[in-house]
């Protein structure tokens, strides 16, 4: 057990070096010898120099870093600018990828301006229209104009607007 | 070929098809997201079981089929030496069915295993451009885009978006988190998978499709009632607008995703008509009564 935890530190620790190592890469936005890297990371904590040079060789690997020969070291430089990668990530977050095996699990689907518009009509027919939105198109990039304010919960008797019979793609075949 | 097939047959024709019709259909289902979500895990194993079982009694002679029978329905697994004891006919009866029970088994370790890698390259990047927020208990990636996800299985984590940090009130967020959290700890990856493999193996089983269009929107909304467990409906209904008109709708994947709308409306006005669970299990014993005659004939009638 305390092997498997030592290990699990191990991993932890990389990993964590591996983010402190392209921090540094992109801020600095040139490229960086192994010896540049582990003078500023010594700034604040001791790190031995084998250790950023097998990370960075890792990074390499995992083809994150670029790097090429200057004199006998090599000059290291992010693949990807950091905005790159976050871009990538939130392709994947927001289900814009066409290849989507079920790894994420999202809070909203991507939405069609047929639920939009029908969630606009559940939560202003849950408030009972108390203040209805000023755009009257729902969907594009309108925020909700009641969120923030302060609402009583929905009292019993506004649940009889609702429309008694939603499903309409209750689990049907996507039509 | 015996009668003794009648009883996978009989199966196969419960779990694969007409249990999943009345699902479907079912209004109980929405309401009881957890026993709608047991029912379809139940079919889908019964079915696989079943349909691996079929092609075996079709080849067994009566006697012996008429044992394979009796040790399904008594849950009786054979034991060593009865394993050893099998004979040439019986021993291909066994590689029948194995290799029937093997094809939706293989198909969702594959997808399970292909999600798993998907999840690991996404939470290795997470953690070279994301920021581990301990107050939140979130990783927080820097985009203005509003988006709350998470990561279940082994790198289990949740995501938020700077944009999400700034669209939603600490309640909203909260709600958003405590759904997000409600996903990981019932594992719901697991089933998502098992659905998309049976739509993937079995494209034109009824099962297969109305389960693949039927268990994402359940999970959500069993996600949905755990959350509501730690905080309020309108906090919940609210994020869930908030974030949804936050992003470009698009009509071209509107068939996409489970219903944001069925969701709300769900969350807003809870009417808890009638007794669902009640009716879902009304309907589950209803439809394994029609299996009665095929046992009883299987088991009145050896050889």
């Amino acid at each position: 057990m305390s092997r498997s935890q030592g290990e699990g530190m191990h991993v932890r620790r990389l990993g964590e070096l591996e983010a402190e190592i392209m921090d540094r890469l992109w801020a600095w936005q040139r490229p960086a010898t192994v010896r540049e890297i582990v003078d500023d990371i010594n700034r604040g904590r001791r790190v031995a120099y084998t250790t950023v040079m097998t990370v960075a060789d890792i990074l390499h690997r995992k083809d994150w870093l670029r790097r090429e020969k200057a004199g006998r070291a090599w000059l290291y430089e992010p693949v990807r600018s950091r905005e790159e990668y976050t871009a990538g990530l939130m392709r994947d977050a927001l289900g814009d990828s066409q290849d989507r095996p079920a790894a994420l699990l999202r809070f909203v689907e991507v939405i069609s301006d047929e639920d939009m518009a029908a969630l606009d009509a559940a939560l202003r027919a849950a408030r009972g229209d108390q203040d209805p939105p000023q755009d009257p198109h729902p969907g594009a990039t309108h925020r909700d104009p009641r969120r923030g304010a302060t609402h009583p919960e929905p009292h019993p008797g506004d649940k009889h607007r609702e429309p008694h019979r939603p499903p309409r793609h209750d689990g049907g075949s996507p039509a | 070929m015996n009668h003794h097939a009648l009883v996978p047959l009989g199966l196969v024709a419960l779990a694969g098809f007409l249990l999943p019709l009345l699902l479907a259909r079912a209004r109980w289902a929405q309401q009881v997201p957890r026993l709608a979500l047991a029912v379809w895990a139940a079919c889908g194993t019964v079915f696989a079981t079943a349909s691996a079982l079929l092609p075996a009694q079709m080849v067994l002679t009566g006697e012996s089929s008429h044992r394979l029978t009796d040790t399904v329905l008594m849950l009786r697994p054979p034991t060593p030496a009865q394993l050893l004891a099998l004979d040439g006919r019986e021993l291909f009866a066994l590689s029948l069915s194995l290799a029937f029970l093997s094809v939706p088994a293989v198909a969702f370790a594959r997808r399970l295993a292909r999600a798993r890698r998907v999840r690991v390259r996404h939470a290795g990047l997470l953690r070279l451009v994301g920021r581990y927020d301990p107050a939140l208990r979130a990783t927080v990636l820097d985009d203005e885009r509003p988006a709350v996800y998470c990561l279940p299985g082994r790198s289990r984590r949740v995501v938020v978006s700077s944009g999400a940090l700034h669209t939603l009130t600490p309640a909203q967020l909260a709600a958003a988190l405590a759904h997000e959290r409600a996903h990981i700890a019932g594992r719901h990856h697991l089933l998502v998978a098992a659905a998309e493999a049976f739509a993937a193996v079995f494209p034109r089983l009824p099962l297969a499709r109305h389960g693949g269009s039927a268990v994402p929107l359940l999970l959500e909304m069993a996600a949905d009632d755990r959350a509501l467990r730690r905080c309020t409906r309108d906090a919940l209904a609210t994020a869930l607008y908030a974030l949804a008109s936050g992003r470009a709708p698009r009509s071209a994947f509107a068939a996409g995703g489970p219903s944001a709308a069925l969701r709300m409306r769900r969350i807003l006005a809870p009417h808890s008509a009638g007794h669902p669970v009640l009716r879902g299990l009304l309907t589950v014993a209803a439809a394994g009564l029609a299996m009665a005659p095929l046992v009883v004939a299987c088991c009145s009638f050896p050889g």
